[in-house]
């Protein structure tokens, strides 16, 4: 099988959009964590990762709903309508 | 827990919730549930992102955010002692100064200057945390810690603006003013309004005078062929 059909087989909607909710979950987890730990470091990891962990669940989003778009089966048109 | 911190937590509660619901259910994708998911994985974080972002920045304002890292906090403990009269005590007495008596007078007030101040404040992080600061001894730390680049007169100006009567009614600021803005004497310097934290500049001259006494005490003793001499109390301040 060659690695395109692979990647295809294994990045299907369903996990592209399981993808984004996790990520979702630790950027979420990372933006809430500087309510309840002060320390700088949290703080700046808060931050940084809460946004890098968001923006790359929004991007799996956007992945898994263009995959779904670009990859759904053609509507039948070989019987005319009534 | 602040506003914007209150708003961070809904916003991620409520997105739990979908993601939560949706993995739960497993409904079949409908617009609905599209909508739902969009909402729970882009619109919501966004929000987070942006509430936490904006109390995140505004915490790094605080003057105990500074005093949280163990070398920060002879300064913090000076800047709010009720009977010191260094710069930094003086200043941070004043209530204009609110809770934000450090970043007031260390940010950097240009065009950009929010943002490299806080470019700033992650140097502090990196060294505090991988530049061996956080495993230095409070004392070492009063002495070997010193401002990266000579305070700019401009910070002091900020406020003290230099055309108000009061400011040029004192001689000195006649005399002196245009080298100030020049930036060729230090507003807080000894001659002037005092350095702002004058412990550090003690702790210092005393590390120094013991690394010179060492150093002196290595030269007198004549040092044997093959010895080795212990390292100056310097050579340990600056090797954390």
């Amino acid at each position: 099988m060659k690695w395109r059909e692979r990647a295809a087989e294994l990045l299907n909607a369903e996990r592209l959009l399981a993808l984004a909710s996790l990520s979702t979950v630790l950027g979420l987890l990372f933006m809430v964590l500087p309510n309840f730990v002060r320390a700088p470091l949290f703080v700046m990891l808060g931050m940084s990762l809460g946004h890098v962990f968001g923006l790359v669940g929004v991007l799996f989003f956007a992945a898994s709903v263009l995959r779904e778009v670009l990859t759904r089966s053609p509507p039948d048109v070989s019987r005319p309508r009534r | 827990m602040t506003p914007l911190g209150t708003i961070t937590l809904v916003c991620a509660a409520l997105s739990l919730l979908v993601l939560a619901a949706f993995w739960w259910w497993r409904p079949p994708l409908s617009l609905k549930w599209r909508l739902l998911l969009f909402v729970g994985i882009a619109v919501l974080p966004t929000i987070a992102a942006g509430t936490s972002t904006a109390d995140g920045l505004e915490r790094t304002t605080q003057r105990d955010f500074c005093g949280s890292c163990h070398v920060m906090e002879a300064h913090l403990a000076d800047a709010v002692h009720a009977d010191s009269q260094s710069l930094a005590a003086r200043h941070t007495r004043n209530d204009l100064f609110g809770q934000n008596s450090c970043y007031k007078c260390h940010a950097d007030y240009g065009m950009n200057g929010y943002v490299l101040t806080k470019l700033g404040g992650m140097k502090h992080v990196y060294h505090y945390y991988l530049g061996g600061y956080n495993r230095m001894p409070l004392a070492e730390a009063v002495a070997h810690i010193q401002i990266s680049a000579p305070y700019k007169n401009q910070n002091c100006m900020h406020c003290h603006a230099g055309s108000g009567k009061l400011w040029n009614r004192v001689p000195d600021h006649a005399a002196l003013g245009q080298a100030a803005k020049d930036e060729q004497i230090s507003c807080a310097s000894s001659g002037c309004h005092g350095v702002a934290h004058p412990f550090s500049k003690q702790a210092r001259k005393r590390a120094q005078q013991q690394g010179t006494d060492t150093a002196d005490a290595a030269a007198v003793s004549e040092p044997e062929a093959g010895s080795v001499s212990a390292p100056s109390a310097q050579e340990e301040l600056t090797a954390p």
